[in-house]
């Protein structure tokens, strides 16, 4: 194991070679970080162990990289044999040397006027596939790049950016084919996911997440909504090779915060997708939340694990949900195994024994407003949850006791516009907006949270100050790795919680860390602020 | 450089083009008609996060206190809507030039609108009786005064008539957090009082009553004690109801041009 590690981190002068096949190990190739999950299962696990509890104090800052971009930095790279790939705002593509962050070489994507990715021209990574890298555009484009030169080798507009698409999520590639999905929920789009061929950058297949008529699912659609009904892609999937599936979290109807115009369950809006990867059929679907009125959309990354589940091994899903519940379902069927709400929620009285949320009347948004646990930005969001094979923990972050007051009001569509009749208010905003942070935790705090899937119970609890938009990675070495809005990047023991290291980086963090081998020694990857920052141990 | 960053909108904004020197782009629309067309933009495309009343959501930021703070000028505000704010939340709006600029007549209104009208009391009343009650030995004034508390400058156009007498009558009601005090005693038994500045999980920054600006990490901490109540005294037991509306019709008087 140790010497293909070795074997791999020495080959970094190779131009970036990665087959199917190391794609589907990549739980076996811990030196590199090939998928924007680390990969497959989405665990945001590493079997890394050389950075450990005892040595941790050790960690120093060993390069950074700037962005050339205001924008939020959400940014996690790829490592391959000791070149990285990063992505800066709104679409550029950097690859650099992971030992030293020198760059080799910049693909700088011009976009045409009005381009509308709503809440910030961001991009949050690429995928590869042999020697080419995948990128998605505002422009509603797949580019296809050679991981060589940085040159292009093809285009493919999946839909009219000027209807209000865009595309900002790390694509995944299963196989021949390269899965992307389209952002918009908030402009009325009809969200959708489509495979491209990974050579030519034709469309293989297409899964409407929002169903015409005469399909599944559109008369949980009342009168012409479907039309306007939503349903963003903003995150990667997962795939299990076994099953052949592709999960998917989709995003909230639309309009956000009028609910009335759009009577039923508005499918299949704030669900998870399980389609076969080969022709986008769905196999199955589970809806978190059903005619959403909060903007909760099942914005999170889709975990994978298999489990001992009262007595037999399971093949799962582990998902904590921006609508304040945390979820097992079987993967292989789609069956609602568990559900907990995993912070302070007033909008449902339970789950019944399909999942289904039991709501309270009068939790929704009114004219006059609705304060409702949780608030706009979820119980968690976007950011990247983790699960540890050695702990059998899962761990979120998570946003407590913090609410909205949610507004309904009348709009009328108009294409490439703002979409959400609504508003909320909050005592707490969804990114950070000044370094000065005053206010009491009675308005929400953070949590590095961890919960034991068997029963959905916290084990352990690292509450911030403020909140957090920092994704979670767990190595083998049981440290946890994370950052928060405060500009601290930091280590936990994984199995008690107990703070073991930080440092102060300034920037707020709002991108998931990664780690990886240069010529055989540990790196941690963050990015905050402006600016990615590197670590691995100093020397005694 | 500047004219080639506006040429987008030359051909239908009003324009002062000076081959030497910066261009201009002043607001075409500024009749009451655009106004009310810039509030049916604003109701659809901004209030979801900057609220319907404009005063922000946490998401948005308050957008009537008469300053803007990434923008001085209606063309900045345009630029602002056609481009948005990067790193923030803020996106660029797709509006036709008419839209966007009937849109920063509104905003304009917006910020003049609050606390306008005839109110019942007396500002050089106020004014004076703000001097003799010993108010600014907290509160700073046109660069003048304490600053334990908020600095009254311009206070008429962040807050709302009912929220300054509300200040002046019952100073507890609402005490925002940037004003919250503290009460330390370190591990090693040195103790402070001060004014809260900041604060994160592993640390927490102060000016002490001294003036000394102090970080200490809470590492070292035997005790911390956030105090929310104001140091404010109770001027409204003192002061009789015509005193009030002196003071609340000055402190509205107090705005930004």
């Amino acid at each position: 194991m140790k010497l293909l590690i070795l074997f791999l981190t020495l080959a970094g002068a190779l131009p970036a070679q990665v087959p199917y096949s190391r794609l589907l190990d990549a739980a076996k190739d811990p030196g590199n970080w090939l998928t924007y999950n680390g990969t497959y299962f989405s665990q945001h696990y590493s079997a890394l162990d050389r950075i450990n509890a005892s040595n941790v104090r050790r960690l120093g800052l060993k390069w950074v990289f700037q962005a050339q971009s205001l924008e939020k930095f959400e940014t996690t790279p790829l490592v391959v044999d000791g070149v990285m790939y990063l992505t800066e705002a709104p679409n550029n593509v950097i690859a650099l040397d992971a030992a030293t962050g020198r760059p080799f070489w910049t693909y700088e994507h011009r976009l045409p006027e009005g381009t509308v990715p709503c809440c910030g021209r961001i991009n949050r990574g690429v995928a590869i596939l042999d020697g080419t890298l995948f990128h998605v555009t505002h422009d509603a484009k797949v580019l296809a790049i050679d991981a060589k030169n940085g040159r292009k080798i093809w285009e493919t507009t999946v839909i009219d950016y000027k209807q209000g698409y865009a595309l900002t999520h790390a694509p995944l590639v299963v196989k021949d084919k390269v899965i992307v999905g389209t952002a918009g929920g908030e402009l009325g789009i009809r969200g959708f996911l489509a495979a491209l061929d990974v050579k030519t950058g034709k469309e293989v297949w297409r899964f409407k997440i929002i169903p015409e008529p005469g399909e599944p699912g559109n008369d949980t659609w009342g009168g012409d909504s479907w039309k306007n009904g939503g349903g963003s892609i903003w995150l990667t999937g997962s795939y299990d090779p076994e099953l052949n599936l592709t999960y998917w979290g989709t995003g909230n109807p639309g309009p956000d915060w009028n609910p009335t115009v759009r009577p039923g369950d508005n499918l299949y809006s704030d669900c998870v997708l399980a389609l076969d990867a080969d022709t986008g059929k769905l196999k199955w679907h589970f809806q978190f939340t059903p005619h959403d009125e909060w903007d909760w959309d099942a914005v999170q990354v889709p975990v994978l694990a298999d489990l001992d589940w009262k007595g037999a091994r399971r093949k799962v899903m582990l998902w904590a949900n921006r609508n304040a519940f945390f979820y097992v379902l079987d993967r292989a069927s789609g069956e609602f195994l568990l559900g907990q709400p995993f912070v302070k929620q007033t909008w449902a009285s339970g789950l019944d024994e399909k999942g289904r949320p039991m709501k309270i009347a009068g939790r929704g948004p009114s004219r006059e407003g609705t304060k409702t646990w949780p608030g706009v930005q979820g119980g968690t969001n976007w950011y990247a949850p983790s699960f540890s094979p050695r702990t059998g923990l899962f761990y979120v972050t998570a946003w407590e006791d913090y609410h909205g007051t949610y507004y309904m009001w009348d709009q009328k569509f108009e294409q490439g516009k703002w979409y959400v009749g609504g508003g909320v208010k909050a005592p707490v905003p969804p990114t950070k907006r000044d370094r000065i942070m005053t206010r009491g935790t009675e308005d929400g705090y953070a949590a590095v949270r961890a919960l034991d899937p068997r029963t959905g119970k916290r084990v352990w609890d690292y509450p911030m100050a403020d909140m957090s938009e920092s994704g979670l990675l767990t190595t083998a070495s049981d440290l946890l790795f994370s950052g928060n809005r405060e500009g601290h990047f930091f280590a936990l023991d994984a199995r008690s919680g107990k703070m073991l290291w930080s440092r102060y980086l300034a920037g707020q963090v709002i991108a998931s860390p990664i780690t990886y081998l240069v010529n055989g020694k540990q790196q941690v990857a963050i990015a905050a602020g402006h600016t990615l920052f590197v670590f691995a141990l100093e020397e005694e | 450089m500047l004219r080639i960053a506006v040429s987008f909108f030359l051909t239908v904004a009003a324009v002062t083009a000076d081959q030497e020197s910066t261009v201009t782009l002043e607001n075409p629309f500024r009749t009451a008609a655009d106004r009310v067309e810039g509030e049916r933009t604003f109701l659809s495309q901004c209030a979801s996060c900057h609220g319907r009343d404009g005063r922000g959501s946490g998401a948005g930021s308050d957008l009537t206190t008469g300053t803007f703070r990434r923008a001085s000028s209606d063309e900045g505000l345009f630029q602002i809507i056609n481009k948005g704010i990067p790193g923030t939340g803020m996106p660029a709006i797709q509006l036709d030039s008419r839209s966007a600029w009937q849109l920063v007549t509104y905003l304009r209104a917006l910020s003049k609108s609050r606390n306008s009208g005839a109110l019942p009391g007396d500002p050089a009343l106020g004014a004076a009786l703000f001097r003799t009650a010993g108010c600014s030995g907290c509160h700073r004034v046109d660069g003048v005064g304490g600053d334990t508390g908020p600095d009254l400058s311009f206070i008429g156009s962040r807050r709302a008539l009912s929220e300054l007498k509300q200040s002046i009558a019952d100073p507890q009601a609402a005490v925002a957090s940037e004003y919250w005090r503290l009460r330390i005693l370190t591990k090693d038994g040195r103790s402070f009082t001060g004014r809260r500045l900041n604060e994160d999980t592993f640390s927490v920054q102060f000016r002490d009553e001294s003036g000394m600006l102090r970080s200490l990490t809470k590492a070292e901490l035997a005790k911390y004690e956030i105090i929310r109540a104001s140091p404010m005294p109770l001027p409204g037991a003192k002061l009789a109801a015509a005193d009030i509306e002196d003071l609340t019709a000055w402190l509205a008087s107090r705005v930004i041009k």
